[in-house]
């Protein structure tokens, strides 16, 4: 077993092959060895960890993703999510983005990419506008950068 | 998040429900690297968004912007036309171009269906040919070409007004025949059409189309068609990976012109949808498919017709699609149709030489029993997929129906494709209100199969045995068995 200490001091015991779904954690163990000592997770809360954590219980028995996927596959990739992952991920917004910002720092692939997938799907459709009232975004544009973008929206001028 | 958790308690099961998640507060920003991953879905499954994003904040602009990847995947449709307007498109393709940067592979998707039908006057604008032949100047980086022009009456122009009908004066296909002749990069094209231009000036799929030959895209590997007909060229047995032709429309010219097409494309996986309407006029003309492994049909008379006299020698793995229609016409078309290919095509393939080759079956029988006769012609069978909705009577009487892959008078032990190492029993919905599915219990499944597979089982052990090891999956609505013998 092995235990993760969040940034906000708790500690959370796992199975060992449940924590090395994270790239880091596995890489740790792998350098420091066998050790009593917790691994700190500085840039995870335990509220996330515990959802982050769960998404490794479910999927701690699937195959390693290929290393290098084919470059010469003209295939699109899709947005679909499976029905467990989109009941996982079916959470506020803030836990939503916290939970891509963990899976990036513990490079969780799968899990990062569950997260972007559900964010593209929610972006898809909608204007910018739209986008910017659903993420809360501010509209920063700069006087030159705002010129530019009306000059590329005057060319739909007819839609 | 005071209104996040009442809804997510109220809706778990959909993600949809996220956009009912109004921050009320900044929410943590996602890292360049992250929006990069993001915006690369986006591009992936609706390219105009690449767009979007690019309008909506400056970190996202700029993300946008640096990466010309993510400007790839160019596509010329309704959707592009009306977030970008349709009467300044090769102004926006031509940027969009320049985004991709000089050098990249690139995705193009040119779909006008029906796109004449709602927007009369932005049609006229949206200059097909036009808009081709910008695309075309960077043919050499093409990496996929998707070209369709759907018509509601067929009758989309595509050639400016005003331009000779002849091909030899038409300084647009001219240039288009010089651009076209380079694309070293160009692995996959899906061209479609609901409409015959055989011969016809204009810029259509066809013609575009007949431009393809083996020097000017030496790696192209996989080639759809809708409608596309043969053309007179000399390339023939052009190595391909995959061919999907789809028939639409009722045709018998159509079926005569796109024969030859199985033959030029001599491709190792071959996917036939639609309906043709109509049998070849002449059978004696189907062509060989030398090099096809994997033939792949849907569920209809005239398909099962065609394909039923094509000589096969590698064929190994067929998979025959059906789904569930509700109209009675169509039920009686689609029995038909089953009784040509799962009785007539397998039994006259089961006679030819290539039988043994054959190593995988998938039937999709909404219909019909189990050809169980046709089914244990070969011999050297390892894996068979049988799909049928619920409303069968093969669910309630699960597993009797497999008591048919036991023959006493099949030498030498009495079983049936003695080579059969997966069977998988698939439901699908039902076509009517009646649903059966399995019946009992997992034990009950389990246990039952076991018995009648007891013998069976016996002979499969050891090293000399001639009997192979077979595991049973049953795939129901909601739950899935595995068994193992």
């Amino acid at each position: 077993m092995i235990n993760l200490t969040t940034s906000d001091n708790e500690t959370f015991t796992v199975d060992k092959k449940v924590a090395e779904k994270s790239v880091l954690i596995k890489n740790m163990l792998e350098d420091v060895g066998e050790s009593d000592q917790a691994i700190p997770l500085p840039n995870v809360t335990a509220s996330v960890l515990k959802k982050v954590l769960e998404w490794c219980e479910h999927h701690k028995d699937d195959p390693a993703p290929p290393e290098n996927e084919d470059k010469d596959d003209t295939r699109k990739r899709t947005t679909d999510i499976s029905e467990w992952d989109q009941k996982f991920i079916a959470v506020d917004q803030e836990m939503l983005f916290e939970i891509i910002l963990a899976a990036n720092y513990l490079d969780i692939k799968a899990l990062l990419d569950v997260g972007c997938k559900t964010v593209a799907n929610m972006i898809k459709g909608k204007t910018p506008e739209e986008i910017r009232k659903l993420f809360n975004i501010v509209n920063d544009f700069t006087p030159e950068e705002e010129a530019q973008i009306k000059k590329e929206n005057e060319w739909a001028e007819d839609r | 998040m005071s209104i996040a958790s009442p809804r997510s308690k109220l809706f778990p099961n959909n993600i949809n429900n996220i956009l009912f998640l109004m921050p009320d507060t900044a929410l943590p920003s996602l890292n360049d690297d992250i929006l990069l991953e993001i915006f690369s879905y986006c591009r992936d499954v609706e390219p105009v968004t690449i767009w979007v994003v690019s309008h909506t904040c400056r970190q996202w602009r700029r993300v946008a912007l640096e990466h010309s990847l993510l400007w790839t995947h160019i596509v010329v449709d309704r959707t592009t036309a009306r977030y970008l307007g349709s009467t300044s498109a090769l102004l926006w393709l031509d940027t969009w171009l320049q985004r991709a940067g000089p050098e990249r592979d690139l995705d193009v998707v040119l779909n006008f269906t029906n796109i004449s039908k709602s927007r009369v006057r932005k049609a006229k604008s949206l200059r097909v040919g036009s808009i081709l032949l910008l695309a075309s100047h960077h043919a050499y980086r093409w990496r996929t070409l998707t070209y369709t022009l759907m018509g509601e009456d067929g009758s989309l122009r595509t050639a400016p007004q005003g331009v000779p009908a002849s091909q030899n004066q038409n300084p647009m296909l001219n240039e288009l025949r010089k651009t076209l002749a380079n694309m070293p990069r160009l692995q996959s094209v899906c061209f479609s059409q609901n409409f015959l231009s055989q011969g016809s000036p204009d810029i259509t799929p066809q013609y575009v189309h007949s431009l393809l030959s083996p020097k000017a895209a030496p790696r192209l590997r996989r080639v759809a068609l809708t409608n596309i007909v043969a053309n007179n060229d000399a390339v023939s047995c052009w190595p391909m990976e995959e061919l999907s032709y789809t028939f639409i429309g009722d045709s018998v010219l159509v079926v005569d012109l796109a024969a030859p097409l199985l033959h030029k494309y001599a491709a190792s996986r071959l996917r036939l949808s639609g309906s043709p309407g109509a049998l070849p006029l002449s059978q004696t003309d189907v062509p060989t498919l030398e090099r096809l492994e994997v033939l792949t049909a849907d569920l209809d008379v005239y398909l099962a017709e065609m394909v039923r006299h094509a000589p096969m020698p590698y064929l190994s793995e067929l998979i025959l699609l059906a789904s569930n229609p509700r109209d009675p016409l169509l039920i009686k078309q689609n029995m038909q149709a089953h009784d040509r290919y799962s009785l007539q095509l397998l039994d006259e393939l089961s006679q030819r030489p290539s039988a043994s080759i054959l190593k995988k079956i998938s039937l999709s029988l909404p219909f019909r029993d189990i050809p169980w006769s046709s089914i244990a012609q070969f011999d050297g069978l390892e894996v068979l997929r049988i799909v049928k909705p619920s409303t069968d009577i093969f669910w309630l009487q699960y597993p009797s129906p497999l008591s048919m892959l036991y023959n006493p008078s099949t030498k030498p032990l009495g079983w049936v494709l003695p080579q059969l190492r997966l069977l998988f029993l698939e439901e699908t919905e039902p076509y009517t209100f009646t649903r059966f599915g399995l019946t009992g219990g997992a034990d009950y499944l389990v246990s039952e199969t076991k018995r009648l597979f007891q013998r069976r089982s016996d002979v499969a052990k050891g090293s000399a045995a001639m009997t192979a090891s077979l595991s049973i999956h049953l795939v129901g609505l909601e739950a899935r068995l595995d068994i193992q013998m």
